[in-house]
């Protein structure tokens, strides 16, 4: 059983929650949703007790798992205790090999049967890469499954993940809930973090919603939210501006002698499942026009000024696009960074350098924009706010974007492109 | 060498070899296998380093060679006003050798052994757990930063002008600007990996336990071999330096004396 009764508590990064009471019960399956910034994951952070530990945060309160504090828990008595699966999964990784990255935790536990423990976990959490493999090579969602089936491995009666749908495709994510509702009856308690509510929503036995650090609903699961509006897509017009023919690549199942045509003013959402080769073939037709932007899943490592605003500013100076400093500011305000603009980029949260990634593209007005998962870890208010903005700043340029939300893909893309093994 | 130890234990003989050889010509043969070792490790990244460990000897050399500033000195070559030094380019050569032996046994090391084979490798050589988890993570993080700095250098290309369309100290700012997502990618995930090694169960005290695993004969030979030649060498230098020091000087070494001012 968990418990939480905290009067105050910050984070690191200055992310404030409080003050709560909660009590967690054996077999619970809890849903924690809120808009980003609402405190989903500082709250995580309280619970495994990582926020009281090395000073990442100050908390006012206590956290007890089982009457014990899992801030002062000796190290190899954690992953017996709770397993925690955080938001961005390409960091928690520790070893060589996807078998060794799932051990790691019942290694340090000192705990016996590893082979045994690692096939069973790689299977609850739908694992099904070569076990010899080095994690850092695998797809994004394949690797989330791994850091899943690392969490999974020592058996820890509570479980807490951080967005663990944000990078698995609809089928994968329908899969983990299932494994996840099995380990719930069988005493688990599990705690899940979201953004993908009405996935998760029939899933639950609990449903915690925060908003700025507090609990402002705690219950029953109640009717899954409707889909927004989708509203009317401009036709393409016929001028085909991105034509690429033979894409192959041998470790992508899905990109097999692939031809795409897109046109201006199109909107195009490219599906499929995990590693199958939505990103690489965003890469591939990105490759050859400087017309052609792509904003990668990670964005961060296209983020390279000192200032959002020189950030902004970089394409359209190098360009020597005219009225430029207008456009940089019509971007920002449309994007909703404008309070940004004279801060760093990587001072930013997860959702804002990610505004600021696509509106660096936009500014340099590219005739076809390449979004890879812009959809990954925001809140479904940022996501519509994403797509107005590009509807409004670049009514003219092709859109492809990679996507594992049918629904987002069905209201903002004339078609889509279903990747699958061939 | 098969054994992860075999291969630790022979670059540390190799980074003892750098620090006692004072002869270009010994040190040429300790650069030169070192070089071999890391061509026969084959790869994009051992090409890289290589490339990158000669451009920094290359430059060392040079360097030295124009601004040796030590008594006495013969010019080697004159144009004008600008002269380069023998001596400095001997001195450079020595330490630019010394760098690339032990620059190339170091990366034939990473780039041929995993990272979880050395980091027990380390814990087997009795390297405190922690420290060798420490080293071994860093190590495996090299490549991972070398590619983000590739992938900014391309998302930078894609909206800008091409890199040689810039003066040369435009071009130098825009290469360090780069360094700056890097940076902070890192830290990110350095903040993220502490803690998920450390919700992980991770403790730097108490290395995990490894099965006993056999120490190949061949390795053991090569290792007694290299071991006792390295010794020697290590022997006759101290005798040596006692003896130029006016410490010690014993005649019937004088073969010996010999030998390592002309060849060691």
């Amino acid at each position: 059983m968990i418990r939480v009764e905290a009067s105050w508590v910050r984070s690191s990064d200055s992310a404030e929650l409080g003050p709560f009471r909660l009590t967690l019960g054996r077999g619970e399956r809890v849903l924690i949703s809120g808009p980003s910034g609402a405190g989903k994951s500082t709250l995580l952070s309280l619970l495994s007790g990582g926020l009281a530990r090395h000073g990442r945060g100050r908390v006012v309160g206590e956290v007890r798992i089982d009457e014990r504090d899992p801030a002062t828990m000796p190290p190899a008595e954690r992953p017996s205790c709770l397993g925690v699966v955080p938001q961005e999964p390409g960091d928690a990784l520790v070893a060589g090999t996807v078998a060794d990255e799932v051990a790691f935790g019942p290694r340090c536990a000192g705990l016996t049967e590893l082979e045994r423990r690692v096939g069973e976990a790689l299977e609850r959490a739908g694992c099904r890469v070569d076990r010899g493999r080095d994690p850092r090579e695998l797809s994004t969602g394949e690797r989330q499954r791994v850091v899943i089936a690392g969490a999974l491995a020592a058996g820890a009666p509570v479980l807490l993940l951080d967005e663990p749908l944000a990078f698995l495709d609809p089928a994968g994510a329908e899969a983990l809930l299932r494994e996840l509702a099995a380990l719930s009856e069988v005493g688990v308690t599990v705690v899940v973090a979201e953004h993908r509510v009405r996935t998760v929503l029939p899933w639950c036995t609990r449903h915690v919603a925060l908003r700025d650090g507090v609990v402002v609903a705690d219950g029953a699961p109640g009717a899954s939210p409707p889909e927004p509006d989708a509203l009317p897509l401009a036709p393409p017009a016929e001028e085909v501006v991105l034509r690429v023919d033979g894409v192959d690549e041998p470790r992508a199942p899905g990109l097999r002698d692939l031809s795409v045509e897109l046109r201006a003013k199109e909107r195009v959402a490219v599906l499929g499942a995990n590693g199958v080769g939505k990103s690489t073939l965003l890469r591939a037709l990105a490759a050859g026009s400087p017309d052609r932007i792509e904003v990668p899943a990670d964005p961060d490592l296209t983020l390279f000024c000192g200032t959002v605003r020189e950030e902004l500013a970089y394409g359209p100076t190098e360009r020597r696009l005219p009225g430029a400093m207008e456009h940089v500011i019509r971007v920002a305000r449309a994007l909703r960074i404008e309070h940004l603009l004279d801060r760093a980029p990587h001072a930013s949260s997860r959702g804002e350098r990610l505004r600021i990634a696509v509106a660096a593209a936009l500014c340099t007005r590219p005739a076809v924009l390449l979004l890879d998962e812009p959809t990954a870890g925001q809140d479904e208010a940022a996501v519509e706010r994403l797509f107005a903005g590009l509807r409004e700043l670049v009514p003219d340029a092709a859109v492809i974007f990679a996507t594992h939300d049918p629904g987002v893909a069905r209201r903002h893309a004339h078609r889509t492109i279903v990747l699958g093994e061939r | 060498m098969s054994d992860a130890r075999t291969r630790v234990l022979l670059v540390l003989a190799v980074g003892l070899l750098a620090t006692v050889l004072d002869r270009p010509t010994a040190l040429s043969a300790l650069a030169l296998t070192c070089v071999i070792a890391l061509l026969a490790v084959g790869g994009r990244w051992s090409r890289a380093a290589l490339l990158a460990s000669l451009g920094i000897a290359w430059t060392t050399v040079v360097s030295q060679g124009l601004f040796y500033g030590g008594l006495p000195r013969t010019p080697l070559i004159e144009l004008g006003p600008v002269a380069v030094w023998r001596e400095g380019v001997a001195h450079g050569l020595v330490q630019s050798l010394r760098f690339v032996a032990s620059t190339c046994a170091g990366a034939a090391l990473a780039l041929s052994t995993t990272p979880d084979r050395l980091a027990e490798a380390l814990v087997r050589l009795r390297v405190p757990w922690g420290a060798s988890f420490l080293a071994v993570t860093a190590l495996r993080f090299v490549p991972v930063a070398a590619s983000e700095w590739w992938t900014v250098r391309q998302a930078r290309a894609r909206r800008g002008r091409p890199l040689l369309a810039r003066a040369p100290w435009a071009w130098l700012a825009a290469e360090t600007a780069l360094l700056r997502p890097v940076a902070a990618r890192a830290l990110r995930r350095a903040s993220a990996l502490g803690e998920s090694l450390e919700l992980r169960g991770f403790d730097p005290s108490v290395a995990p336990r490894a099965a006993a695993e056999p120490w190949p004969t061949l390795d053991r030979a090569v290792l007694g071999t290299v071991g006792a030649l390295v010794l020697a060498i290590v022997a006759a230098e101290a005798l040596t330096w006692t003896y130029v020091h006016g410490l010690v000087y014993v005649p019937a070494l004088r073969p010996v004396y010999g030998f390592v001012r002309t060849w060691l």
